[in-house]
């Protein structure tokens, strides 16, 4: 019982085992796999930056490029503002001059005012800065134009005043012009700082993508290498899985084994207390209706006086309540087998086999058997007593049915069996009459014999086939055949299947 | 009474019983009430199967021929009562010889499988000799005289 509840722990925990072992494999491989789009994703994003940091800075330098070129057409436009005043000396064609001049300073100034718009579309701090530039530029341009004015003007009247104009004017130009060049340094300043600092951002998104490629490279790996992981794990797991499965299955072939084994342990039983009432019935009765038969025929030869037959008759009720006794004698040995366990030690059987040899004295003296045995034969954990009785029964036996034309030759040994090198199997062999191989399992049977003339009850071998059932093991009997003497053989260790099988034959 | 009943032929049983004393017992009672003309004993399965088909130490037929009635006990050494029932009853020229079980057994199961087998009557043999002569006697009258038998006996 203790057995069956421990195998149902069992089962129940290796069940346990295999829901609670269920790794969470997946779910770090859904977060590896997160990451990883998340760092695709976000190295896509800067991949986006850098071009548009790319995009806005060629834009941003055309912008400042055509600014650049606005203030040296604007210089050049001075120079054209500042030529008539000079030209004059040379051409002495004031009306001409001064039609330049006033042509060159429309273009001049709207050419400024253009520039003061853009300026105003740029930021207020700098457009101010610049358009504080411009101011300065209109007032050069205004003393330019009054010293232009004032030469073409006095050229013909004070060619002196006019020459002193010139350089005057000559001054504000050169002034207007550097405040152009003021300009275009601080324009190149600022593009610059621009550039500068749009590298600097550009720079640092190239540290962080080479941060992502690693970061990415990394998680790559990790995958890869989770995956190789996993792959193993999964294969591991499919073999535990399968191994939990295969001793499920085996826990459940063992217990339906056990369940087989004891339900043919119970069907034994009671086929045995069927057959035992039967043959106690029957072979019970038989004795007393020869008594009872006897005594009745006994007194009819009294009243007929015949003495012949009277002593048959004596004889016969004798015999009968001779093998009445040996009947319960017998039938009390055999309701013992089985209930001493506990009283299993481990034996020499050799010591076992002498003291039998020992017990049969006078009869082997009678039959001058031959006796062989085996010097070497193992020690056994048995019920000493009961295995004193089937050495008994089966040399008995041997002696029994031997032959009358040689000298009994028995001999006692171990072997090996063929099949399975680990079973001992336990011998008694004789040159007696043989078996008919038909009779071969009767021969076990309780209260059978193969002849009504033999001494005996015919409960002998059915002794020695309980003992040693009972020990776990199963006994049979080998012969050549009528004359070839038989060879009586026991195992002792069947395993629970082998026992259930023996025991459902016998039923 | 029974030899003219069976027209002056004699009339053969077989006994067939491993105890010595029981087989004493019949032929003792067939010897009292002279129903029987021959009383064969064998004392197993194997001896009994051998006789009815005169096989072995039983090969003369003449000598040796089937029995008008067999008397067969059930549990015997070699082959079982059953067993050679069976073998009777599935033999075509022994089919139809009247068999009665004779026993101690009264166990249920060997009555029915006594019955399965096609046995004519189930006796068990009673404890008390006064019942036990008087069984013999009526058996032997109503197997031997009385009942009639299968065929007439060509020997």
């Amino acid at each position: 019982m203790s057995v069956n509840k421990d195998s149902d722990h069992g089962v129940t925990t290796a069940e346990n085992k295999i829901t609670r072992n269920t790794p969470k494999w997946h779910l770090i491989y859904y977060v590896l796999a997160g990451f990883d789009l998340l760092a695709i994703g976000f190295s896509l994003f800067i991949n986006h930056q850098i071009t548009e940091l790319y995009v806005a800075s060629v834009e941003v330098n055309k912008e400042w490029a055509g600014r650049l070129s606005q203030f040296s057409r604007l210089s050049a436009l001075a120079t054209e503002v500042n030529r008539p005043g000079n030209d004059v000396f040379l051409t002495l064609n004031v009306a001409d001059e001064s039609e330049k001049f006033q042509l060159a300073k429309i273009k001049f100034n709207k050419h400024l005012s253009n520039i003061r718009i853009s300026n105003n579309l740029l930021e207020r701090e700098l457009g101010d800065s610049l358009n504080v530039h411009l101011l300065e530029i209109e007032g050069h341009l205004q003393k330019l134009n009054a010293s232009a004015n004032m030469i073409l003007t006095l050229f013909t009247s004070n060619p002196e005043q006019a020459g002193y104009e010139m350089a005057r004017m000559d001054r504000s130009f050169f002034s207007l012009v550097a405040v152009i060049d003021i300009m275009n340094r601080e324009i190149r300043a600022i593009q610059a700082s621009n550039l500068a600092a749009q590298s600097e951002y550009a720079q640092s998104l190239g540290k962080y993508e080479k941060g992502i490629a690693v970061f990415i490279f990394t998680m790559v790996l990790l995958v890869a290498f989770y995956g190789h992981f996993l792959s193993k794990n999964v294969a591991k797991f499919m073999a535990d899985r399968e191994e939990a499965n295969a001793r499920y299955k085996e826990l459940n072939e063992t217990l339906e084994q056990r369940v087989a084994s004891r339900t043919a342990e119970l069907e034994y039983t009671n086929a045995d207390l069927e057959r035992f009432t039967y043959t106690v019935s029957h072979d019970l009765k038989s004795p007393l209706i020869t008594i009872s038969g006897f005594i009745g025929l006994l007194e009819k030869d009294i009243a007929d006086a015949n003495m012949d037959k009277i002593d048959t008759d004596f004889k016969r009720i004798k015999d009968a309540a001779a093998t009445m006794r040996d009947l319960l004698d017998d039938l009390l040995n055999l309701s013992r087998i089985g209930r001493g366990e506990s009283l299993r030690v481990d034996v020499s059987l050799n010591a076992i086999v002498s003291s039998v040899l020992e017990m049969l004295d006078v009869k082997l003296n009678d039959t001058q058997a031959v006796i062989t045995v085996d010097s070497d034969l193992p020690v056994i954990h048995v019920e000493a007593a009961r295995f004193k009785e089937v050495y008994l029964n089966l040399i008995e036996n041997a002696l029994k049915y031997r032959r009358h034309d040689v000298v009994p030759e028995i001999t006692i040994g171990v072997s090996r069996d063929q099949t399975n090198r680990n079973q001992t199997v336990f011998f008694v062999k004789d040159n007696g009459m043989g078996i008919d191989p038909r009779y071969k399992e009767k021969i076990f049977g309780l209260f059978e014999s193969l002849s009504n003339e033999s001494e005996g009850t015919g409960v002998g071998l059915a002794i020695v086939k309980r003992i040693v059932n009972v020990h776990g093991g199963r006994v049979w009997v080998e012969s050549e055949g009528l004359g070839f003497g038989s060879t009586f053989k026991f195992v002792l260790t069947l395993n629970d299947l082998e026992q259930a099988k023996t025991r459902v034959e016998e039923v | 009474m029974a030899e003219k009943i069976t027209n002056g032929k004699p009339l053969k049983i077989l006994l067939v019983e491993d105890n010595p004393a029981h087989a004493e017992m019949v032929m003792r009672s067939f010897e009292a009430n002279r129903v029987a003309n021959e009383i064969k004993l064998v004392v197993d399965g194997e001896d009994a199967l051998d006789y009815l088909n005169n096989r072995g130490k039983y090969s003369d037929a003449d000598k040796h021929s089937n029995p008008d009635l067999i008397l067969l006990d059930l549990r015997l050494p070699k082959i079982d009562g059953l067993e050679v029932l069976d073998s009777i009853k599935t033999t075509e020229h022994l089919a139809l010889i009247p068999v009665v079980i004779l026993t101690t057994s009264d166990a249920d199961m060997d009555v029915a499988k006594a019955y399965k087998r096609h046995a004519n009557s189930y006796l068990v043999k009673p404890i008390e000799f006064d019942n036990f002569t008087k069984m013999m006697d009526e058996l032997g009258y109503y197997w031997l005289a009385w009942n009639h038998k299968p065929f007439s006996r060509v020997d």
